[in-house]
């Protein structure tokens, strides 16, 4: 589904990713691990079309991502880190407007099914901004989701809320189907035992670690932890 | 079909803060009524203040003292010397006017020199205009004076004297005595109100509030690119320029509808609306502009906020708004060629607008192209 070959970004002068070499099986929901400044948010823009990358070749489903953008963006959903919403207007015009925006017609059922599955069908006429972080976020990833990609990327799209709603949040992309494909970066190392399959390690914008989960060992501090176990297997 | 989407959103986050939506609405028509109300006011107690002292209390210096009060241009105080000294001296009147004693007998025997006296406030710039009017009314009671006398002592008649004298006044009429016509501006301009004449300066607030609001209407271009739904609108794959001439659109929309009522009630009566009207909707678009040109270039909302008010001020100033420049100085008169409030101020006051509206609309679309094109480099560049 995706293949990275060598992949490079330079900005302002600094390598933010160096070499990344990497291959993502279709339906395989990885979880990328890394301190702030390891690349994670560039890498992520860069699969998905919106930064292009200073070296190397990204593929999706067969496509590079410098040469077939248009094509491409309509098979990725892609969550960024803030709140990318009209946050004074409410939870329906906003889904109206996105399903506007969305290439191919956004059925009502679909987005009915999409609300009912993050629990906000009884929120649709509240405006974005009265809802709680944790309904903010749903939305926020809900909408990325109104064109049914293949590819879901997520960028720390838990950040700041409460594990109820970091629980719901799992459990509903769970809930999407072995089909989809998901790319979710995080500093919390359980959410993502608990949603993905393989977890890929970021640092200084070079990739340090790449496995199933299952392999990781069990670790009470997510990140720092998880790195400073690698440079002991490293050494 | 997405350019409507944008409009139409763009309309519903500006209503969704429904009490800044109505602030926008109703502040410039309270604030150009209000000043308009203030300056028209103001524009009526622009008298200049001259007190009279007087020293001797009789029916000729009266006159004479009702007569000046007549003048429209002069505030008359009528004060005791010792007032009318303080007050010059600290510059709250222009001159004083002192009818000393033996006035009235003077003039009956028709001498004209001495009579009264005229101090001068330190910063006095208007001591000829007041001497010059005094001096008026008193040679036209001294030479009906002198010709009443003569006639009466050359042919001893009942009541010539009088007859003589109001003979003599009545040649004064109509004031002044020379035979140039006078005529008042505002009445020139019937049947507009004299008030009317303050439109020039609020049409230069008006200038500065566009300016200021088109430079608020455009911090989505900021906010929406640190808020990521800029991204997000180009992981749906819609075209960068359809979006982003769809929001200049949909704000300019907003701008126009907000300023509808302030417009009518400022261009009432003054003619031509439609060509007013359009020479507005095309600063609107030259300010709409500046603010998109701006607002790609910077990434703080707090300093393109800050630049806005420095840029509406600087230009409101170079330009024109506050006052008129060529009354200072010919380097800034020349320099206010190159700022859209000097184009918008002129076609205000002129009847062919056809320059005005080709130069505002110029610069707004010139500067809305940049604008584009920085947006577009940056994003490549990310």
């Amino acid at each position: 589904m995706i293949e990275l070959r060598n992949v490079h970004k330079r900005y302002k002068g600094t390598d933010v990713v160096k070499g990344v070499d990497l291959l993502i099986p279709q339906g395989a929901r990885i979880g990328l691990v890394g301190p702030n400044g390891a690349g994670k948010s560039t890498l992520m823009k860069m699969i998905a079309t919106l930064v292009t990358p200073s070296k190397g070749e990204i593929i999706v489903g067969g496509q590079s991502v410098t040469r077939k953008k248009k094509q491409l963006r309509r098979r990725i959903g892609y969550v960024p880190q803030e709140i990318a919403l009209h946050t004074s207007i409410s939870v329906k015009e906003n889904l109206k407007f996105w399903a506007g925006m969305a290439p191919g017609k956004v059925s009502d059922a679909w987005i009915v099914q999409l609300l009912d599955m993050v629990g906000l069908r009884d929120k649709v006429n509240e405006r974005v901004d009265k809802l709680s972080g944790g309904m903010q976020r749903k939305l926020n990833i809900i909408v990325a989701l109104l064109h049914n990609p293949e590819l879901l990327i997520m960028d720390e799209p838990t950040v700041g809320i409460d594990i109820p709603s970091k629980t719901d949040i799992v459990a509903f992309l769970k809930a999407l189907g072995p089909d989809k494909t998901i790319l979710f970066s995080s500093h919390d190392l359980r959410e993502i035992e608990m949603l993905c399959h393989y977890v890929l390690v970021l640092e200084e914008g070079v990739l340090r670690h790449f496995s199933p989960i299952k392999e990781l060992p069990h670790l009470q501090n997510p990140t720092q932890e998880l790195l400073k176990h690698l440079r002991i297997i490293r050494t | 079909m997405k350019m409507w989407h944008f409009i139409r959103t763009r309309w519903k986050i500006t209503l969704s803060y429904r009490w800044q939506f109505l602030l926008m609405l109703l502040l410039p028509l309270l604030v150009f009524w209000g000043a308009e109300q203030l300056m028209s006011k103001g524009s009526k107690q622009l008298k200049i203040p001259v007190l009279i002292v007087k020293e001797e209390d009789n029916q000729t210096v009266s006159t004479i003292i009702e007569r000046i009060k007549e003048n429209k241009t002069l505030q008359v105080i009528e004060e005791s010397r010792e007032e009318a000294m303080r007050l010059l001296e600290t510059n709250q009147a222009e001159a004083a006017v002192i009818f000393t004693k033996g006035t009235e007998e003077k003039l009956n025997d028709g001498e004209i020199t001495d009579i009264i006296q005229l101090w001068e406030s330190p910063n006095a710039i208007s001591t000829g205009l007041i001497e010059e009017y005094i001096a008026s009314e008193v040679i036209r009671f001294a030479s009906n004076g002198k010709a009443a006398t003569y006639l009466a002592n050359e042919h001893e008649e009942d009541g010539l004297y009088e007859y003589a004298w109001q003979y003599s006044d009545d040649q004064w009429e109509p004031e002044p005595l020379m035979t140039i016509e006078q005529e008042n501006a505002a009445d020139l301009t019937q049947p507009q109100a004299p008030e009317k004449n303050l439109k020039p300066l609020l049409f230069g607030l008006m200038s500065i509030y566009i300016l200021l609001i088109s430079f608020y209407m455009q911090t989505w271009v900021i906010t929406e690119r640190s808020n990521g739904v800029a991204s997000r609108i180009v992981m749906f794959g819609v075209n960068r320029l359809n979006r982003s001439l769809s929001d200049l659109l949909g704000s300019i929309t907003i701008i126009v509808a907000t300023l509808l009522p302030v417009s009518i009630y400022l261009l009432y009566g003054n003619g031509a609306p439609l060509q007013k009207g359009l020479l507005i909707l095309s600063y609107i678009i030259a300010s709409t502009g500046i603010s998109f040109f701006l607002a790609n270039l910077l990434n703080s909302t707090l300093l393109y906020h800050l630049i806005a008010v420095a840029i509406a001020v600087i230009t409101g100033i170079l330009g024109g708004s506050f006052f008129k420049l060529e009354e200072f100085s010919e380097w800034l008169n020349n320099v206010s060629y190159y700022i859209p409030q000097h184009w918008f101020l002129s076609g205000i006051t002129r009847t062919d607008t056809t320059m005005e509206l080709t130069m505002l609309f110029t610069i707004g679309a010139g500067l809305i192209i940049i604008g584009l094109m920085i947006g577009a480099m940056r994003n490549d560049r990310t």
